[in-house]
């Protein structure tokens, strides 16, 4: 009998693990008991690792060694738009790595975000290990749909650092399809609207005969619960200055109490239509301890949030034109992520889908357990279900006056495979050099670069003459592998990939040994 | 059943079908299989092929590597020997595409697989691939056949209301007196309506004023449906009736150049035939001043003997002479 392969939910704020049991998919409590564990690393002043509820309990004593929300970096280039926005907001400090990725820097040292998230994978795994009474080794984790190649290339990674084998890095909105569909079995359309900590994903999916296709991916993955949470902070903190002339931006205690504040705020709001936010000894003035007291309102939490709602309709649209569908041919409507809890982004989903979402899946818990029912697929113990999913971004390569020959579209099933023949430029070139980018603009300066590869080993002809074949294979898990051939010998050229970031295969096997 | 696959050579009797084969077969990295390798040709006949899709097992996926490894190399093989992609899939009809290629995706899916070392999940990954691009050509392939049939029903349709239009349009006879005062009424209307247009303002106006007389009586069908009998009679080989029939429709309508093209045509092929091979391509070139790319024209005309041929004949009389 073969060890058990786990599926772990790694989400921007939570994570949760679950496996399979019987037919049954059942996610695992933690050692505190609950059934998610803050996706939180902190270092204590001796160095030592302090994961999960701990963790987010020292928190406002220990902001600077804290990590929270490491998904936003992982995979991201320091340089990016999206870290540049970020940075200001994060207590810890978020620093360039040598090879121009951004990494977190505690007490003095430089980490990945890789080696952040393993240690949360870790700490899932000994949590599945304690209830299982086994050795885990493998496991199934899953990221945004919106991801792209580099993020879930470093998620695997991180997988690798904890001593996991990740046997498959699946889409959340998919996971949360399959648990759902494997109690709903009947053939229908399925849209999975997934508004989470730090990301926002929506997929249409048509089950047909236990077969779970994904026909389109959108989303946003700067968009999630930490953005409601900094409203509310940008709020309190704008008022604060303005009552007491203090500015609590300089201050990291004082942050990460409103930012436990805002968070608690923002869910009791779900339930609520007002709450009451006490925050005493806030800061020091001249005068004595400041403290905020506040009533916030529902209303007032909707409006301030305005643009972030807006924002949710572009993606939806856009993943039901890419199915070639209209909202009334969407049989289901799937609630995941703690941010879906809300009651105006519940509003919202009515008012794209034009029907009230379905109840009755908890949605911090689901996407766990589709992970954990995928494993049954692997295992063989679910014969008569499969997922079919897509690649959310297009690749390609650069082409002269930077513009983007696209190679792989978005929204196509993988694996898939695309072929291109190219052809020297010059008299006796021996290599091909070839940058790759994701993305849908035609200039590639608008699209991400993944990283460039260089083909050699050809045989020094004339201009033209030589012409190399060259595959792009996306795996299942949307990964990217080239290969290539010489078109007349039909002989492999060696291919070297450069990527534009990320770990060596060295650098995991050194920090999985440490 | 799926036993490894054997192979026999020297049978050159050997189906086309499974001719493919002879294409190099290379999976990811793994080593060539070597009935590709590009040395066996054309001869080799498979012998044991795996069962059809239906009567597949699905016992075999909990079975060991090696087993596994065979029957995925089995189903590569058996995919990309696949005649059509009909064939691949396995299935006899366009409706069945799509569950055979689901039914087909939850046994191959490289998911299945995960667990299996790095070369059988290479394998399932190709596996895969070919299934999936026998599934996306049987879809177009389905899809261009659904083309196809609305298309003769709309053609069917279009015959049959033009039927119907004949059969009504079929009025009392007039009066032929009655009928040359109408002429003369409608000429003085024009007239009075075209008094101070310039001359070739003048046709321009009298042209559309005709086009539009035409399109409002309904005649273009009508002539349409001429046009249509015409090119039946000409597919009869009846070229004479087809001459006269097509030189009717166009005359009847001057502004429509196909009539006039398929009238110097039928023109052409009548003289052909009654050995006026001269005058023939006169109207064959007539053919071509209209439409450059008529093929019919082009292709009569090299069934003509060369221009020059004749001159050298009138030499060698000469020299004969």
């Amino acid at each position: 009998m073969e060890n058990k392969i786990i599926g772990i939910d790694l989400g921007t704020t939570n994570s949760c693990v679950a496996v399979l049991e019987g037919s049954e998919a059942v996610v695992i409590h933690n050692h505190e008991g609950g059934r998610t564990t803050p996706s939180m690393v902190s270092w204590n002043a001796e160095g030592e690792v302090v994961v999960g509820a701990p963790s987010k309990r020292q928190m406002v004593t220990n902001p600077e060694r804290t990590v929270y929300g490491v998904k936003r970096l992982i995979g991201k280039r320091f340089d990016s738009q999206a870290i540049e926005e970020l940075r200001p907001t994060l207590p810890y400090s978020v620093v360039r790595s040598k090879n121009g990725d951004a990494w977190v820097r505690i007490n003095g040292n430089e980490m990945s975000p890789e080696e952040v998230s393993s240690h949360i994978l870790r700490k899932m795994k000994e949590i599945a290990e304690d209830y299982l009474g086994e050795q885990v080794e493998e496991a199934i984790v899953t990221v945004p749909a919106y991801f792209d190649e580099v993020q879930r290339k470093a998620t695997k990674d991180a997988g690798a650092i904890a001593g996991l084998r990740v046997r498959a890095i699946l889409n959340e909105p998919t996971a949360a399809a399959l648990a759902y569909g494997a109690h709903h079995g009947q053939d229908q359309r399925l849209a999975v609207f997934d508004l989470g900590g730090g990301t926002f994903d929506v997929s249409i999916l048509v089950i047909e005969s236990g077969v779970f296709e994904v026909l389109s991916s959108h989303g946003d993955t700067e968009l999630g619960g930490d953005d409601f949470d900094r409203k509310i902070i940008e709020l309190l903190c704008e008022e604060f200055a303005k009552n007491n002339q203090l500015n609590l931006h300089e201050d990291p205690v004082a942050l990460q109490r409103l930012k436990e504040a805002a968070e608690r705020a923002k869910i009791e709001l779900s339930s609520t239509i007002s709450t009451d936010m006490n925050l005493p000894f806030l800061a020091a003035s001249p005068a004595g301890p400041v403290h905020l007291q506040r009533e916030l309102r529902r209303d007032e939490l909707e409006s301030m949030c305005a643009p972030l709602l807006d924002a949710l309709a572009a993606p939806c649209e856009r993943a039901l034109r890419d199915a070639r569908m209209s909202a009334s041919d969407i049989d289901q409507v799937l609630l995941v992520g703690g941010m879906s809890r809300m009651p105006a982004v519940q509003s919202r989903v009515v008012e794209i889908f034009g029907r009230e979402p379905s109840k009755g899946v908890n949605p911090d818990e689901i996407v766990a357990q589709g992970a954990a029912t995928q494993s049954a697929i692997m295992g063989g113990e679910l014969q008569e279900v499969v997922l079919l999913d897509v690649t959310p971004h297009s690749l390609g390569i650069r082409v002269t006056g930077d513009r983007m020959s696209i190679l792989l579209n978005a929204n196509t099933t993988v694996p898939t495979r695309a072929q291109k023949t190219f052809a020297t430029t010059e008299d006796n070139q021996t290599f091909v050099t070839l940058e790759v980018y994701q993305g849908d603009h035609e200039k590639v300066t608008n699209n991400c670069y993944l990283g460039r590869f260089t083909l050699g080993d050809l045989p020094p002809r004339p201009k033209g003459k030589t012409r190399v074949e060259v595959d792009f294979t996306v795996d299942v898990d949307g990964l990217l592998a080239v290969s290539a051939t010489e078109h007349d010998s039909g002989k492999a050229a060696s291919v070297t990939i450069e990527p534009a970031g990320g770990l060596s295969d060295r650098e995991i096997r050194e920090l999985s040994h440490r | 059943m799926a036993g490894p696959l054997q192979f026999k050579g020297l049978d050159a009797s050997a189906p086309r079908y499974y001719q493919r084969c002879e294409i190099g077969i290379r999976v990811g990295s793994l080593p060539q299989i070597p009935l590709c390798s590009g040395i066996v040709r054309r001869r080799f006949w498979l012998v044991s092929l795996p069962a059809p899709l239906e009567v597949r097992d699905h016992q075999w996926i909990q079975a060991t590597d090696e087993v596994v490894h065979e029957r995925l190399q089995a189903e590569l093989l058996r995919l990309r020997a696949a005649a059509t992609s009909m064939e691949a899939l396995g299935c006899s009809h366009t409706s069945e595409v799509r569950t055979s290629f689901l039914e087909a995706t939850k046994v191959f899916h490289p998911n299945r697989f995960a667990r299996r070392p790095e070369a059988i999940r290479l394998l399932a990954n190709e596996v895969f691939l070919a299934l999936k691009k026998s599934y996306d050509r049987a879809k177009g392939e389905a899809a261009a056949l659904a083309l196809e049939e609305t298309r003769t029903k709309i053609a069917n349709e279009k015959q049959e209301r033009l039927e119907r239009r004949r059969n009504a349009s079929s009025r009392p006879p007039v009066n032929p007196a009655d009928r040359q005062q109408q002429k003369d009424r409608r000429r003085s209307q024009l007239r009075d309506r075209l008094g101070t247009a310039s001359g070739t303002q003048r046709i321009a106006q009298v042209r559309a004023a005709t086009d539009r007389k035409i399109s409002d009586s309904g005649s273009a069908d009508l002539q349409e449906a001429e046009f249509e009998k015409a090119m039946k009679i000409m597919q009869s080989g009846n070229f004479a009736a087809a001459a006269s029939a097509f030189k009717a429709v166009a005359v009847s309508r001057p502004s429509e150049k196909r009539y006039r093209l398929h009238m110097h045509y039928a023109q052409g092929r009548l003289l052909q035939s009654s050995g006026k091979l001269d005058e023939a391509r006169a109207e064959y070139k007539r053919c071509l001043g209209l439409d450059a790319s008529f093929v019919l024209a082009h292709e009569s005309m090299a069934s003509l003997p060369k221009e020059g041929k004749k001159k050298g004949s009138l030499m060698s009389k000469l020299f004969g002479k």
